[in-house]
């Protein structure tokens, strides 16, 4: 790194510059059933290098050095030349702050990464094989250790390591000749964030209920979203809030105003924060790719937004405050019993094929993979037909459950209930 | 990367592996790549982040050790091919040990390699993208051009098997985001060849059904849930071949009792219209290549013939596990990533009939224009489609109707059996494709203009 910061320092052309090195080994294992099918180890070393040109606005470009790569002179020169042919208006970087400290590290995971996802895997064998009518269809575990490095010319510089965990598993149902599975996934830093035994319990029940699970009916119904894909409903408004689309106005949300705009707000008042502190949380660090320190930050509060994403060349543009890209995402629980909220739906949806949400236009469309038909005494497994609305909408009229689950990259409402939602069915 | 230097050195250790272990090969990847992007209020210009790593693959018959490493130099491959002899794989047989052997090295053919090409004029391309798309409409706030090239080399080396390949292309695309004040909307449009510098540009009648469909946008309602006749854009039949059935047929997936497909095979999952094949071969596309990440040479596979499903698409694993015929489909994200049977460019094959026929004999339908994103669901065989857009169809006339999002589900054989006319204007579109929610390598996908009867919602 002493080399790349001489070369960039000494370049002539080169008016600023940051470079983020990233060190990474990850252990990979792979099930066919029970059985293991391939055991991978990776190793992989990137420094991604940003390069600033004055000419007069301010070009930028990016490159990246691997192992082995030589010419380091030849690609500064290329960056230079690069930079040169695009402009935008001039900023700064950020200089040099204290990071704060967050967890990131889970020493197991550090280092007896092998070991760690050996005994997931033979605990998750050992689950699905003592639940009735299924079977462990295939799994994949990643254990990963990385080691992140940072400097920029204003002599910002930082230094961290993390770990992840990444599981995915499918179970299937059997009944007679019929069969059913479910897909789960998860990503956290620590193996004592994930309950095994309890994930792979839930899906049993899920696989076993969509093995049962007939069409539902099509209509406007309130429902009630719960699980892994809820939180994307909450992309739209990170994106809105993103000083970068603020600045190429074609974000709808201003500053002091209701995010839900003109809409009247029926429901629980949205309360949102990016949370870069967030112990253990996927996308906390101590820092940006930027340099800029890690924070909690409240977005949204009681449905009104508060304050932008802004990283240091776009805070410039706004004249707001510099707060780095999002942490995790933190949404304020409300205060109904999640039973209570269900109570009042038609149907229950625990699970989509993938829940596509337009950052844009907040319009949202999903199928059901499994859901809960609440109508009757007893709730009856529904799949297939879909899901569609806006977000904007809504979420004006939501209302949240007080229980709350951590995804990893998000801490909220366990389930929230949209009033009135479309649905395609029979 | 230097091909011939890093084949030198691989052969040594591959054949070094395969004296130790029952079946031994290395693969190196490279990918590079430049972006630039323009808008009206931000310009920019970077490499895409570079992928570059070998590595050595052990099979012994009944699991995989793989080690893989980005250091390329005679010390990191050797300390990673000791670390790979010592993972403890069984001794055997393997049945692959003895295939034909080949050597090769091949690109695929442009009229302008991007590497020739200044950058100033990729930039001034962007530059005319975005401005001409800001010149469309008042209510354009935000036009986002963007020039983008890649380039992929691989190297295989394995027993009595040497191949290099260079994959390289070009693209072009302008996104064009409208406001009335009220409402933001936006629509999109991507170069529609493939190839080199020259393929990256936007056709003529390109820009005005860019903007006519984005400002349609803004007044676009929700379609009413239910089923329709549905005419689906070469696009949209496109995404309907690979999440409806491409996704389905992979063969790991037989392997591992997720796809419903299994018992289906030879078996008529569709109306007699309808064909369906995957080719890497297919000239100049997206998901072209010359042999797949396993040293299998490319070959064109036809996975459904007059509605009858007759061939899955393999990778070694699964090849070796289920028999038959091996297809040249065992492909990975990089280096860094596990081979898994994958599609190469999956498409609907062309039928008698056209776009004007199929609109013409509709009395109430939809036509699906634009996809946004897709999902399968091999076991359930069922599908999820997200459409940007469609377009209300009325007594045989597209109206003035717009819809967004769209989202077609159903049941794949229902959909694929109620295909009633096929037209003859077959289109390929690159994807990216991920195997479940990750893997993400690129596909070729598309077809002609299709009719058929789906749910929408």
């Amino acid at each position: 790194m002493k080399e790349l910061e001489h070369a960039l320092s000494q370049h002539c052309g080169v008016h600023d510059w940051r470079f983020r090195r990233v060190f990474r080994r990850e252990h990979q294992l792979y099930l066919t059933g029970a059985v293991k099918e391939n055991t991978r180890e990776v190793t992989s070393d990137t420094t991604r290098v940003t390069v600033y040109h004055d000419h007069p606005g301010r070009g930028a470009a990016s490159f990246t050095l691997l192992p082995g790569d030589r010419n380091l002179e030849k690609r500064v020169n290329w960056a230079v030349l690069a930079a040169g042919m695009v402009s935008n208006p001039p900023h700064g970087l950020p200089a040099p702050a204290p990071y704060p400290q967050v967890q990131l590290v889970d020493a197991a995971l550090a280092t007896r990464a092998a070991g760690v996802i050996g005994d997931l895997a033979d605990t998750l064998v050992e689950t699905v094989a003592a639940e009735q009518d299924v079977y462990l269809a295939s799994a994949e575990l990643f254990a990963g250790y990385e080691e992140v490095e940072f400097a920029n010319s204003r002599g910002a510089t930082g230094s961290y390591a993390a770990t992840d965990l990444f599981l995915e598993f499918v179970i299937t149902a059997r009944s007679g000749a019929s069969e059913a599975e479910t897909y789960h996934s998860a990503r956290r830093r620590a193996t004592s964030l994930l309950d095994i035994r309890e994930e792979a319990r839930e899906q049993a029940r899920a696989a076993r209920d969509t093995l049962a699970a007939g069409l539902p009916e099509g209509g406007i119904f309130p429902v009630v979203v719960a699980g892994r894909e809820l939180s994307s409903l909450f992309a739209p408004f990170l994106f809105q809030l993103d000083a970068q689309n603020h600045y190429r106005k074609i974000s709808r949300i201003q500053l002091g105003e209701s995010v839900f705009g003109e809409r009247e707000v029926t429901g629980d008042p949205l309360t949102l924060c990016s949370d870069s502190l967030f112990a253990w949380g996927n996308s906390s660090a101590p820092f940006d790719r930027e340099g800029l320190p890690g924070r909690s930050l409240v977005l949204v509060q009681a449905g009104r937004a508060r304050a932008l994403l802004a990283t240091q060349q776009y805070a410039e543009y706004l004249g707001v405050t510099p707060t780095g890209t999002s942490g995790c995402t933190v949404v304020q629980a409300g205060p109904w019993p999640a039973r209570e909220l269900e109570q009042q739906a038609r149907f229950l949806l625990t699970s989509f094929s993938s829940l596509q949400v337009d950052p844009i236009t907040g319009n949202f469309a999903g199928e059901i993979r499994l859901g809960y038909d609440l109508s009757g005494a007893d709730p009856v497994p529904v799949k297939g037909g879909s899901i569609a609305g806006n977000v904007f909408e809504a979420l004006a009229g939501a209302r949240y459950s007080r229980e709350q689950h951590f995804t990893g990259g998000f801490q909220g409402p366990r389930a929230v209930f949209l009033p009135a939602t479309r649905v395609s069915g029979r | 990367m230097d091909h011939e230097i890093l084949t030198s050195r691989l052969l040594e250790i591959v054949d070094d592996l395969n004296q130790k272990l029952p079946y031994a090969y290395a693969l190196v990847t490279s990918d590079c790549g430049l972006n630039v992007t323009f808008s009206p209020r931000q310009q920019a210009v970077s490499e895409d982040p570079p992928s570059r790593g070998a590595v050595l693959v052990a099979y012994d018959g009944q699991s995989f050790g793989e080690v893989a490493t980005a250091d390329l130099s005679p010390g990191g491959l050797w300390t990673a091919a000791r670390r790979l002899a010592s993972l403890g794989l069984g001794p055997g047989p393997v049945k692959v040990a003895h295939h034909l052997p080949l050597r090769g090295s091949y690109t695929n053919e442009v009229e302008i390699d991007p590497a020739t090409v200044p950058l100033e004029d990729k930039i001034d391309l962007a530059r005319q993208l975005c401005e001409q798309g800001r010149a469309l409409d008042q209510r354009v706030v935000d036009c986002q051009a963007l020039y983008a090239e890649s380039q992929r080399e691989t190297l295989y080396v394995g027993p009595g098997r040497v191949l290099y390949q260079r994959l390289h292309h070009a693209r072009a695309g302008v996104t064009l985001i409208v406001s009335n004040g009220r409402t933001t909307a936006y629509d999109y449009e991507f170069s529609q060849k493939r190839g080199g510098f020259e393929a990256a540009r936007l056709q003529d009648d390109q820009w005005p059904r860019l903007a006519a469909n984005a400002l349609a946008l803004l007044d676009a309602e929700k379609v009413p849930p239910g089923e329709y006749d549905v005419i689906a854009s070469p696009q949209v039949a496109g995404l309907i071949a690979h999440e409806a059935f491409g996704h389905g047929v992979e063969l790991d997936m037989f392997v591992k009792g997720r796809a419903k497909a299994a018992a289906y095979l030879g078996k008529r999952v569709g109306s007699e219209l309808v064909d369906l094949y995957d080719d890497p071969t297919y000239p100049g596309g997206p998901g072209s290549y010359f042999f797949d990440d396993e040293g299998q040479p490319a070959s064109r596979t036809t996975i459904l013939k007059a509605g009858m499903f007759l061939q899955g698409l393999s990778d070694l694993y699964s090849w070796d596990r289920l028999g038959g015929q091996r297809t040249a489909n065992g492909r990975r994200e990089s280096y860094a990533r596990k081979t898994y049977a994958r599609m190469s460019n999956t498409f609907f094959g062309p039928g008698p009939h056209s776009l004007e026929e199929m609109i013409a004999c509709t009395k109430h339908g939809v036509y699906l224009g634009r996809f946004q994103s897709g999902m399968e669901d091999p076991k359930g065989w069922g599908v999820q489609c997200i459409c940007l857009w469609g377009r209300e169809i009325l007594d045989g006339q597209l109206t003035g109707r717009y819809f967004s999002p769209v989202a077609l589900t159903g049941y794949v054989p229902d959909l694929l059996s109620s295909v009633s006319m096929v037209a003859g204007d077959l289109e390929l579109f690159p994807g990216g494709c991920g195997k479940g929610h990750k893997e993400t390598v690129m596909v070729g996908l598309g077809g002609p203009h299709l009719k058929l009867k789906a749910r929408l919602g």
